[in-house]
């Protein structure tokens, strides 16, 4: 037989697993490791089954997820998402629809200390939304706002899946954040502009509080130099070139430790429970990227990805409309797949097309990235949506869905915007000398 | 009858104690990395002599670390899982289909297992340190194989409990889907 049809045999095997409720990270690996001994041998693949997980389990670059995740579940533990809500409030509240700008500029805020779509949402649908409850806000608006707004955290740096992104394909991680920068201020200032417009057209969704006061506001301020203290600490040390991204992120979980200490908060259960949800969080996303690694593996070896470029290059397509169809089918991926196994499921086939038709890598990545905190917004599944109804529960998903409709429209504009101009992704990585 | 039902609680409660004890073991040994970082940094900036082979240190202790979130995670079966299938044939398909996915986990598990003791085995008879203090890591290895052992022996409980309630036609409720 030939390789590529073993390579096709690998994928069609790991997707009958999949469905047969076979753990993702777990077909992987399992198809793989068949593949593999179908090309070069079972004795060598059984090898491989020791070195990969090895490699990976003590892998300095991959401890970097464990340590984000440690430091956004302290962070939430100290308070400071609330902290940051009551500082965007008391900025922006007092405009039409200004708590809904306050929502997505907590969430993008929140997303530069914590990384994680899912858990933005959890923690942003318990402070935010009785809070436009309480102001008379439509439903509409206020679940809309907090489901897509929580997508910005995946974008904005330091990003799990940016740092999963350049593991898996050997790129430079700092460059990827900065290339990321760019990018994620257009999708906060895209998604305040969805607010306005909404407001606009229905005025009575989003009505305007009491303007605070500047005394009032300082003193907010004062009370929110915990966040901000956590997101320059991360995000100039790493900018600046101070701390590596390993250290960033070592560092910014002691310090988001160190700040739910200072305030009173870390009790013994907190530190206990901060710990297992890391854990199980860490095991969730490690048991996938083993499994990748010896999916790709087998799928190197098969020379399937090469077959796939060259069938593409001799349907003669235009390289941009190749990129806008994946574009299409990622955010469908992103929709149904958690964004994790989607992304590595498919960047062995994907990866050495991009490269193949001459494009950046790194432009890629943060394309990926957004294409994929599109797809969590996305009907008719969306994970951030399901997150978001099944902590409010009252809220009907048909409302859910209504309310992401402005803010999908955003993205899409957002992401034309990226795939046309890669050098509002590129501009700020070469002007640094990362490229 | 009443006992084998009060039973099967304890023994569930005995062993998430034990795998979210070891969870927390090696988590906090992150925390430890974290705060030596932190240290590390600060000495570096202030021009002052940095911890020496702290590399070493988290080379060995992720290993660790990782290791130890394993059998908590398969204890949870929070490992991401697509379950379409079996929601569109019905809850006696779904949880045999449960079980299939019980089994090719625990497969898994028995294979890796199998590889890091080989692992250890080698790296114990070759006496291979670390590269700046020079500490052997044979009894890192052995301790993660040991963990990989006790992730096997979860699992058989996962598997256990899943053929269980498919016996039942019940499928356990999970904690992650991702559809």
């Amino acid at each position: 037989m030939e390789p590529p049809v073993i390579g096709g045999l690998v994928v069609a095997g790991m997707f009958v697993m999949i469905a047969c409720h076979v753990p993702i990270g777990i077909a992987m690996a399992i198809s793989g490791l068949i593949g593999t001994g179908i090309l070069v041998g079972f004795d060598p693949a059984v090898a491989l089954l020791g070195i990969e997980p090895s490699s990976a389990i003590a892998s300095q670059e991959l401890a970097i997820i464990a340590l984000f995740l440690l430091m956004g579940n302290f962070a939430a533990a100290a308070g400071l998402s609330g902290d940051l809500y009551r500082l965007a409030q008391a900025f922006l509240g007092h405009r039409r629809g200004g708590l809904a700008m306050a929502t997505v500029a907590t969430c993008a805020g929140f997303g530069a200390v914590c990384g994680s779509s899912l858990a933005t949402t959890a923690t942003m649908t318990r402070i935010a939304l009785p809070e436009m409850d309480k102001r008379g806000y439509a439903k509409r608006l206020s679940t809309g706002c907090i489901a897509a707004g929580s997508t910005l955290g995946v974008i904005v740096p330091p990003s799990v899946l940016l740092v999963l992104y350049a593991v898996l394909t050997e790129q430079f991680v700092t460059a990827l954040f900065v290339a990321a920068l760019g990018p994620a201020l257009i999708a906060v200032a895209f998604y305040l502009v969805a607010v306005m417009g909404y407001v606009a057209v229905s005025p009575d969704s989003g009505p305007a509080a009491d303007r605070v006061p500047w005394p009032e506001r300082r003193k907010i301020l004062a009370q929110s130099w915990g966040v901000v203290a956590l997101a320059i600490i991360v995000s100039g040390g790493i900018y600046s070139g101070l701390f590596t991204v390993n250290e960033a992120a070592a560092v910014g979980a002691a310090a988001a430790i160190g700040f739910t200490a200072l305030r009173r908060r870390l009790t013994r259960s907190v530190f206990f429970e901060n710990l297992k949800e890391t854990a199980a969080s860490t095991a969730l996303i490690y048991l996938i990227i083993i499994g990748a690694s010896i999916f790709s593996y087998a799928i190197s070896l098969s020379h399937l990805p090469d077959i796939i470029v060259t069938f593409i290059e001799d349907l003669g397509l235009q390289p941009l409309v190749v990129i806008l169809l994946l574009e299409a089918v990622y955010i469908v991926l992103g929709s149904i797949f958690d964004t994790v196994a989607a992304m590595v499921i498919t960047l062995p086939f994907v990866f050495p097309l991009i490269t193949g038709m001459g494009y950046d890598p790194i432009w890629w990545g943060v394309i990926n990235v957004v294409v994929m905190e599109m797809g969590m917004i996305t009907p008719p599944i969306g994970l951030n949506v399901f997150v978001m109804h099944g902590m409010a529960k009252d809220v009907p998903l048909g409302t859910v869905y209504a309310g992401i409709g402005p803010f999908l429209a955003a993205d899409v504009a957002r992401l034309l915007l990226l795939t046309f101009f890669p050098a509002l992704s590129l501009w700020l990585p070469k002007a640094m000398g990362m490229m | 009858m009443v006992d084998d039902l009060q039973q099967q609680p304890r023994s569930t409660a005995v062993l998430d104690r034990a795998v979210d004890t070891m969870a927390v073991i090696g988590f906090t040994g992150l925390v430890v990395i974290a705060f030596m970082t932190l240290i590390d940094v600060t000495l570096r900036y202030l021009g002052a002599p940095r911890i020496p082979g702290l590399n070493d240190i988290e080379e060995i202790g992720f290993a660790i670390v990782v290791a130890s979130c394993f059998p908590a995670g398969l204890k949870k079966g929070n490992a991401v899982t697509v379950r379409v299938l079996g929601k569109v044939l019905g809850p006696k398909a779904h949880s045999w289909l449960d079980v299939i996915g019980a089994v090719f986990m625990l497969v898994f598990f028995v294979l890796l297992a199998w590889q890091f003791i080989l692992f250890t085995i080698d790296y114990t008879a070759a006496g291979r340190t670390t590269s700046t203090l020079e500490w052997p890591v044979g009894p890192v290895w052995t301790l993660v194989s040991l963990i990989m052992i006790s992730a096997v022996g979860v699992q058989s409980w996962v598997l256990a409990r899943t053929v269980g309630a498919a016996k039942k036609g019940v499928p356990i409720v999970h904690e992650t889907e991702s559809l």
